[in-house]
């Protein structure tokens, strides 16, 4: 028998099921698409709040089940609402001021400083591969709107072309675009403080 | 003293960097489970379904009925010259226009 699960026949398939009262034929979507979207959503939020995120964009695509068209394949819809959820998380938390800026460590300056003096490729990856690093992007992204953070982790952590990301968002390209400078500014300039902070202190003592 | 712009580009892009080691997650069948039963709490029970009336209908029936009432409202004032006074006095309870339609 083909095995046709990976195509977007079965989708219409259990789609159609779903549509017609199968509940449980929503889970062979979460199945096949479950992956994908945990990996969209850990891209854009913390890891402690990435099953929260995903939860919330499966039970948003099956209430906006009805109202899928098949004009793109049910995965890149899928994708569309994923995205979506992660910008909403990001702008709920800065709206309801949940997001409490943190601040850096010494192991964080610490980290800072090798990257300055870093000498070779092999320890700069090396650098790049540590804890601190991640922590320290965290940082930097706390500091932008939940769109400037959205259209920069897609772009220039995801490497997400400009169009796809603009339709993924629903926003035009040249939106996207200038959102992305004024992101890729912001972002200079919260680094560029962090190294101004580092230098200062260090003069101070 | 102002950062040197060759070492803002050297933590960008050691923060670029940073994102591809970043762990990728996989959906657990707890969470799988979880997502179920909630979408399962939230889906419409079978006998709970009705059909619903397409709102296309609706529409045209607010139209037809619209139009009629129109018609006969025209055909009325037109046919009879106290039809005014008459619905008047079929709408409202103003006993001053049904006292009135007496002394006709």
């Amino acid at each position: 028998m083909k095995d046709n699960r990976r195509g977007d026949d079965f989708d219409s398939e259990v789609i159609g099921r779903v549509l017609g009262g199968d509940v449980n034929a929503f889970e062979s979507l979460m199945e096949k698409y479950g992956d994908r979207v945990c990996r969209i959503v850990s891209n854009h939020v913390p890891r402690d709040y990435t099953e929260e995120v995903v939860h919330e964009a499966f039970v948003r695509a099956y209430r906006s089940l009805p109202g899928y068209s098949a004009k793109a394949p049910f995965g890149y819809w899928l994708s569309k609402i994923a995205v979506r959820c992660c910008y909403d998380f990001w702008r709920n938390r800065r709206r309801n001021r949940e997001i409490a800026l943190t601040s850096l460590t010494e192991d964080h300056q610490k980290w800072v400083d090798a990257v300055r003096s870093v000498e070779s490729q092999e320890v700069f990856e090396r650098e790049a591969g540590r804890k601190e690093a991640g922590e320290v992007l965290e940082y930097a992204l706390e500091r932008l709107s939940a769109g400037d953070r959205t259209v920069l982790t897609m772009l220039y952590l995801d490497g997400i072309p400009v169009k796809e990301a603009a339709d993924l968002l629903g926003w035009s390209v040249v939106g996207v675009k200038v959102r992305a400078y004024r992101a890729k500014r912001k972002m200079r300039r919260v680094v560029s403080e962090l190294l101004e902070e580092k230098d200062h202190e260090d003069e101070s003592r | 003293m102002k950062a040197d712009e060759e070492e803002i580009s050297r933590i960008e892009n050691a923060l670029l960097s940073a994102r591809r080691h970043r762990e990728t997650e996989r959906m657990s069948s707890r969470l799988r489970s979880d997502i179920m039963r909630d979408i399962r709490a939230a889906a419409p029970r079978r006998d709970d379904v009705r059909e619903p009336v397409p709102l296309r209908l609706v529409w045209r029936f607010a139209a037809t009925a619209s139009l009629v009432a129109v018609l006969v409202l025209f055909y009325t004032f037109g046919s009879n010259s106290g039809a005014e006074y008459e619905a008047a006095a079929f709408f409202g309870d103003d006993i001053l226009i049904a006292g009135s339609l007496d002394l006709l």
